[in-house]
């Protein structure tokens, strides 16, 4: 009889087999399961509008004006802080004869002064260096976009959503942010594939037609990574024809440049 | 990385070898766990109940032959197969009349059926221990594994937007919530079978000098 005992407990084996094969079912059916309800949840879900937010550059027009208007500015007036610095030993030439008429009141005047002179100099010449590298940055700026297609896209500009700081946007920033999102979402690469190193920025111009077909794609320059343009390519290829023109914005074919980085389309 | 599907299995895709290896042990480890899961329920489930309608039993009925005569409706109850075993030991006797060795070897048979009993009950049951102690450690690995890839991918491009950055970390803490789902159902599983089995054990230790006492007392 103990033999018996031993028996049912060799029958363990079997069962924990069948055990085995009743949970890889379970899961499978679970898998599977789960694999359908997201093809529904994907069937049913609405097409949302892609924000895509930079984790390095600060994207919105705001930011692009803030960066840009100290640029333009300091950069004219650039040449005239030089001469400034040959005047102010004119400057003392007139206050030294002071005390030649009044002795008193030129001793207490001339601390005041030579107290001034060094406040003058400093922030004339601290700007000097200052705007020289920013004209610099300017320059490297101002060589970046090879045409003036490009002049109308800052980085960030096509953020869906976006006006200037809550300001309504035109029909035409309107329209561009539709169809960089329709470019956007056709467009595919993988990082991973991109082996050269350096900065990654492919400019391509293109013409939309009043029906929105898009003709003559160019990439005016093209990045280091073949592999990245012609993902571009094709994005541009795949998203054709793109909605029609709206009537307000254009009423003949229009050409516009797009900035694409691995950052997303500026 | 721009992929418009968002989803668990859009995720899957894209792993590496490594966390794909994660992923697979630890499914694997999830399947035996159910699977002793759904073993261990169906017999400690039936030990329990079986040995409580044994006990009764045999508290109601004075003569052992009669009580292992129903011990074959109670197959499964540890309590019934522990008198079991003493019973064939006391038959086993014959003549032996000393009451000192006749309770010796009794005793002897005893011990040894329920240490059996214990074993068979607790078997593969530290596997649950184990797939609770360590899936989350494995899928962690895999987390960990997951995001150095994607921070690489930040290097490459030279870019740490969302979408470079996203859909690593993304793919990354799957592994985690895999080894989580492989983990709590063992930990909770094994908590319940241990406090099982050792019911089940304390039965065996207090009923014991019961059985052995009933062989005795038949022959004295």
């Amino acid at each position: 009889m103990r033999m018996n005992n031993r028996d049912e407990r060799k029958a363990d084996k079997p069962r924990f087999f069948t055990a085995f094969t009743i949970s890889a079912l379970l899961h499978a059916l679970l898998f599977s399961g789960s694999f359908y309800m997201q093809y529904l949840a994907g069937l049913k879900r609405p097409e949302l509008k892609t924000i895509d937010v930079s984790l390095v550059t600060l994207p919105g027009p705001g930011s692009s004006k803030e960066v840009a208007m100290p640029v333009e500015e300091p950069a004219l007036p650039e040449p005239e802080p030089e001469p400034p610095q040959a005047k102010p030993p004119v400057e003392p030439d007139p206050v030294e004869p002071k005390p030649d008429k009044k002795k008193v009141v030129a001793e207490k005047k001339e601390p005041e002064k030579k107290a001034e002179k060094p406040k003058r100099k400093t922030p004339k010449k601290q700007p000097s260096d200052f705007e020289r590298t920013l004209e610099r940055l300017r320059q490297e700026v101002q060589k970046g976009p090879p045409s003036d297609l490009y002049k109308r896209s800052g980085p960030g500009r096509f953020a869906p959503g976006e006006g200037e700081y809550g300001a309504p946007m035109s029909p035409l920033e309107r329209y561009l942010v539709e169809i960089v999102t329709i470019i956007r979402r056709n467009w595919s690469f993988t990082p991973q594939l991109i082996r050269e190193t350096g900065e990654i920025k492919t400019y391509v111009a293109l013409s939309i037609e009043p029906n929105g077909a898009i003709s003559d794609i160019r990439l005016d320059r093209r990045s280091v990574s073949r592999y990245f343009d012609d993902t571009v390519i094709k994005a541009i290829e795949k998203s054709s024809p793109l909605p029609p023109v709206p009537p307000n914005v254009s009423k003949k074919a229009m050409r516009i440049g797009l900035v694409f980085t691995p950052r997303g389309i500026e | 990385m721009f992929i418009p599907e968002i989803g668990f299995f859009s995720l899957l895709a894209d792993t590496g070898p490594v966390v794909l290896f994660v992923l697979l042990l630890l499914l694997l480890f999830s399947v035996v766990s159910w699977a002793i899961i759904i073993i261990k329920a169906g017999i400690i489930g039936r030990a329990t109940k079986e040995s409580r309608g044994f006990l009764d039993y045999f508290f109601d009925v004075s003569s052992i032959d009669k009580v292992f005569g129903e011990t074959e409706n109670y197959r499964s109850g540890s309590l019934a197969r522990v008198f079991r075993a003493g019973y064939i030991e006391y038959r086993a006797l014959g003549d032996l009349k000393d009451p000192d060795e006749a309770e010796e070897r009794i005793s002897r048979a005893v011990r040894r059926e329920a240490n059996e009993e214990a074993r068979s009950l607790s078997r593969y049951v530290p596997f649950l221990a184990t797939v609770g102690n360590t899936a989350p450690f494995i899928g962690l690995f895999g987390t960990v594994w997951g995001i150095m890839n994607s921070f690489m991918s930040i290097g490459v491009t030279q870019s740490a937007s969302l979408a470079t950055v996203a859909p690593g970390i993304a793919e990354a803490l799957v592994a985690t919530a895999a080894g989580l789902a492989a983990a709590i159902p063992a930990v909770i599983a094994y908590n319940h079978f241990t406090q099982q089995i050792n019911s089940i054990e304390r039965d065996i230790d207090d009923f014991s000098g019961e059985f052995i006492k009933s062989f005795l007392n038949e022959i004295g």
